[in-house]
């Protein structure tokens, strides 16, 4: 490493009039990175310049790039810990490049294992730990005017070759005191329909054991969840509709916080606010939450308002694995929020472990039949996935005791009760990839459901809408029954010793085949109804609603 | 049937998760294969540059060796 980058103060930092810097921030960029857009605004809040560079640039490219403008602090952003070796490369190349900027880090992993983070990734002067706004510009602050930057709240750093911690910061009390997330780029597009997340509130009151997000927040001091005010998430809405033009919401909050008496007033209040602000019919919105939340009344009228996408956690189906995951949930309360939001005729999409620590062949069995239950009629693409025993969870650290933690850092694995079943999901792993992919058939059909429910919603009048939803659901249907027999064939014939099912077959075929299949109906929707897509596409936003956004 | 170059680029069919990045575990493990392979292209490429030079200059060598043997013949 640099000597100037491990200092942080021994070269000059490239200070600019008036006291502000250059800072790069690297991370992905899918959906618009909710957490870079933060980072952005409040430095730029300060006067900084940001650049957010996607890390699939590549480390050539970004070096090239960065070389010449020599940043003050070059920020990586990072989501899973698989993605460490990536993120490195580009780090390692940077320095290479004689780069002598300070390289901080920041996301889950980092902030709750910073220890392993600082030792897998040499070329880090620090880890900004949990919500990074406030620390990131205090660290620049602090380079910036060459006082000593290991005196950063909520920083993690090597001293010595020894880990050290400066004092913990506290998480951001009051959301709507942030700007909104810097957006420099084109929105993606759901039917042609731009599309952006959005944050009600951060954080989540329970505690999975599989899930970092609880460890993230209640590691840092202050209230856990903290929800924005509804006029301002409306305000946010309404500044992206008529400034980008957006149409689509995904909010991405933990938890959208809908739970108890107090998440209804808040629910009731946000949907007053967008009927004010002119938003309903204009703008859909996707939420992920908690199953037991889903209730007849409140989700009617959220879907009046907009709702087309509900996102839950199901992960098991079965008692046993809940219990294990500590999801706190019954098997019977999931199905029941399946049902409601079925009957009030919502896009249901779902996150679903078949294997977890707990599993047996018994319960692989059990979870198929939960998943044929909710997937069996094909108004939602069956898919599933398997544990991970994630940096920071509970579940990682029960396994590291009882000695079954396997894998390597950005690797996690762990082995199953009977190791017989490390075997069977080693080899049904490769053949359930035709569907469970990302070019599968099972994400082709559940992107297709979302695109039809967002044409259907925002554009009125569509033909052939009835016949193409029946014929969605009907190979929907199919290609569910066809991955459920697919599974329990594999279980018989290991259980049996037979593994010939297990060496893939005619899976692929028949997803290819079904992929072709779902792009003609499509097509053939999509090309009936052009013209009408196209005006309500390009419809004028910026008329129409009531309330003027605070422009931040 | 409509083929999918008929629609406008807008309209054109690009799936992407929309749902949450949680269950991208497939996903995540195939961008692992993908640079699993990419480092063990690279192995493979840097192994039959190497191959390339032995076999060049084994080449050049036997020729001299040639040369000289039907100088001193």
């Amino acid at each position: 490493m640099l000597p100037g980058a491990q200092s942080g103060s021994s070269v000059d930092p490239p200070v600019r009039p008036g006291g502000t810097a250059e800072i790069a921030l690297i991370g992905y960029q899918d959906q618009g990175n909710l957490g870079m857009g933060y980072l952005s605004a409040v430095l730029q809040q300060r006067g900084h310049t940001v650049q957010m560079i996607d890390v699939r640039d590549g480390p050539e490219k970004i070096a090239e790039r960065l070389v010449s403008r020599q940043p003050l602090v070059v920020g990586f952003s990072l989501i899973f810990q698989a993605f460490l070796p990536q993120f490195r490369r580009v780090a390692s190349r940077l320095r290479d490049a004689g780069i002598t900027s300070h390289f901080t880090i920041g996301g889950h992993f980092p902030s709750l294992c910073h220890d392993e983070a600082l030792k897998h990734f040499p070329e880090l002067d620090s880890v900004v730990r949990f919500e990074g706004e406030h620390t990131l510009v205090d660290l620049v602050d602090r380079l910036l005017s060459n006082r000593d930057w290991r005196e950063t709240p909520g920083l993690a750093f090597l001293k010595d070759g020894q880990v050290a911690e400066s004092e913990p910061r506290p998480l951001v009390q009051d959301l709507d005191s942030l700007p909104y997330p810097y957006r420099p780029f084109e929105p993606e597009q759901i039917g042609g329909f731009p599309t952006l997340p959005l944050l009600a509130s951060r954080g989540c009151a329970r505690r999975c054991s599989f899930c970092s997000i609880h460890t993230f927040y209640r590691n840092a001091p202050g209230k856990v969840v903290r929800v924005r005010k509804p006029v301002k998430v409306v305000e946010e809405m309404l500044y992206l509709l008529q400034h980008l033009g957006v149409r689509v919401i995904l909010f991405q909050d933990d938890d959208f916080p809908l739970w108890g008496l107090a998440g209804r007033r808040w629910a009731d209040e946000l949907v007053e606010r967008m009927y004010d602000a002119g938003l309903v019919d204009r703008m859909i919105w996707k939420i992920s939450c908690r199953a037991e939340y889903v209730e007849s009344e409140l989700f009617r009228k959220l879907r009046d308002a907009g709702l087309f996408l509900v996102y839950m956690g199901l992960e098991s189906g079965t008692e046993q694995g809940l219990r294990v995951l500590n999801k706190q949930m019954s098997v019977e309360e999931n199905l029941a929020a399946v049902r409601t939001l079925k009957e009030l005729e919502l896009n249901v999409s779902y996150g679903f472990m078949l294997f977890d620590p707990s599993s047996t062949f018994e319960s692989v069995r059990e979870n198929l039949a939960f998943l044929k239950n909710i997937t069996g009629d094909g108004r939602a693409a069956a898919t599933f996935s398997r544990m991970l025993p994630y940096g920071g969870t509970p579940i990682r650290d029960a396994l590291r005791t009882e000695g079954r933690l396997r894998g390597d850092l950005t690797r996690p694995d762990y082995d199953f009760l009977d190791l017989r079943l490390n075997e069977f999901y080693r080899l049904l792993t490769p053949t359930v990839r035709p569907w469970i992919h990302h070019q599968g058939l099972t994400y082709q059909l559940e992107y297709a459901w979302d695109e039809f429910t967002t044409v259907t919603r925002l554009a009125r009048g569509l033909q052939g809408a009835e016949e193409y939803g029946k014929a969605l659901q009907s190979l929907t249907k199919e290609s569910n029954e066809r991955l459920f027999q697919h599974v329990e064939e594999c279980l018989d014939g290991f259980e049996q010793g037979d593994r010939s099912k297990l060496a893939g077959g005619p899976a692929r075929a028949y997803c290819e085949a079904g992929g072709k299949q779902l792009l003609a109906l499509r097509n053939s929707f999509i090309a009936r109804n052009v013209e009408l897509l196209v005006d309500v596409v390009s419809e004028d936003c910026k008329s129409g609603p009531v309330l003027m956004p605070q422009i931040h | 049937m409509a083929a999918e170059r008929e629609l406008p680029d807008f309209l054109r069919f690009v799936p992407r998760p929309i749902g949450d990045w949680i269950d991208m575990q497939f996903v995540l493990q195939e961008v692992e294969q993908e640079l699993r392979s990419e480092v063990l292209a690279v192995g493979l490429e840097t192994m039959a540059n190497a191959h390339r030079a032995i076999a060049e200059g084994a080449a050049k060598v036997a020729s001299i060796l040639r040369g000289v043997e039907q100088k001193r013949g």
